[in-house]
């Protein structure tokens, strides 16, 4: 089987586990521990809110649920990186396949002008302040919010009227930092503090040998820079003639894996 | 490195912009907060300056050369 079928079959996987009419995840999580089989949605686990609530101490008032889903995010990502992203979410993937319709002289690619990390950490430092003024904004920008909504739309004709943050986060989200950002990934590297809790826990697990991260063997490299070419996150670069990689906006998709032509790229230990 | 800072500081005020948008009454309609999110809406344009701004210069150097 090629990579992309395997890609796109994990989406559809992290379909089946995340989101409504299935959410097997929380559900299976949810019977484990009350023995219960609930109707239960993606704003069942909403990792959103628990990021928000990470600093302010309401972390811990959540439902048990919440906290069990967004501890097993952490783990999963300290030990095996931004996985969720790279292999499951299908909101990011979305608007990544979606990209690859419109043709590259249409798309800007955001990271020859902006570094991605400070902008990325600055929202989600904004996005962690802001409980501490009593005010919370998960929702507000939510593009796994509108990503059930299209679907609830197409499988069963069910829409709620979208309120103006949201027209504006579905402009953004699919467009701007959608089809017309190089690698249809531009809302997951700046605007998602999911995906940024998840790279910052995996920066921090590449100093431990316990966990796998992506590694260039700079020997075996030829410096062809295919890897860069396929990184939908812009998170391969060049140094020193040779490819290296960017823990803090890698999502572990595995393109610059399949991409590399003498198989320097290796996610391992 | 102070390029970096004003980047994570202009980010980080798009999200606690909306501070002024709960405060002004925002309910998510246009129009009805008084344009209290403006603050993020700054910010915004701010980056895309800032981008622009890069671009320009990268152009003006491959004429340039």
């Amino acid at each position: 089987m090629s990579f992309q079928i395997k890609r796109l079959l994990g989406y559809v996987l992290g379909f089946v586990l995340f989101y409504a009419p299935f959410a097997l995840f929380q559900k299976t999580i949810c019977y484990a521990m009350t023995g219960k089989w609930l109707p239960l949605t993606i704003h069942s686990l909403c990792f959103r809110i628990q990021t928000e609530h990470l600093l302010d101490g309401k972390l811990f008032n959540q439902a048990p649920l919440f906290i069990v889903c967004f501890l097993i995010l952490l783990a999963v990502s300290f030990i095996f990186g931004p996985v969720y992203c790279g292999k499951l979410c299908p909101a990011g993937a979305s608007t990544e396949y979606l990209s690859r319709l419109v043709p590259a002289r249409f798309q800007i690619d955001w990271t020859k002008y902006v570094e991605v990390a400070p902008v990325r950490y600055g929202m989600l430092a904004g996005f962690v302040l802001i409980p501490f003024f009593d005010t919370v904004i998960a929702c507000v920008y939510c593009n796994f919010f509108l990503f059930d909504l299209f679907v609830n739309y197409f499988l069963f004709g069910y829409f709620v009227s979208l309120t103006s943050s949201l027209i504006l986060t579905a402009l953004v989200w699919v467009v701007i930092f959608g089809v017309f950002t190089k690698g249809g990934r531009g809302f997951c590297n700046f605007m998602c503090p999911v995906g940024a809790i998840q790279n910052l826990v995996y920066a921090l697990g590449c100093k431990f040998s316990c966990s796998f991260k992506l590694k260039v063997q700079r020997c075996k490299c030829i410096g062809c820079q295919k890897c860069v070419k396929a990184c939908p996150m812009g998170a391969m670069y060049i140094r020193d003639k040779k490819a290296a990689n960017n823990v803090h906006h890698c999502i572990l998709c595995g393109e610059c894996i399949n991409a590399c032509p003498v198989k320097a790229i290796k996610y391992k230990r | 490195m102070k390029d970096k800072f004003i980047s994570f500081c202009v980010a980080m005020g798009i999200p606690v912009s909306s501070l002024g948008s709960a405060g002004g009454g925002c309910t998510g309609i246009c129009g009805s907060c008084q344009f209290s999110c403006t603050p993020g809406v700054l910010a915004l344009l701010l980056l895309t300056g800032k981008l622009l701004y890069k671009k320009l210069i990268c152009k003006g150097r491959f004429n340039y050369e």
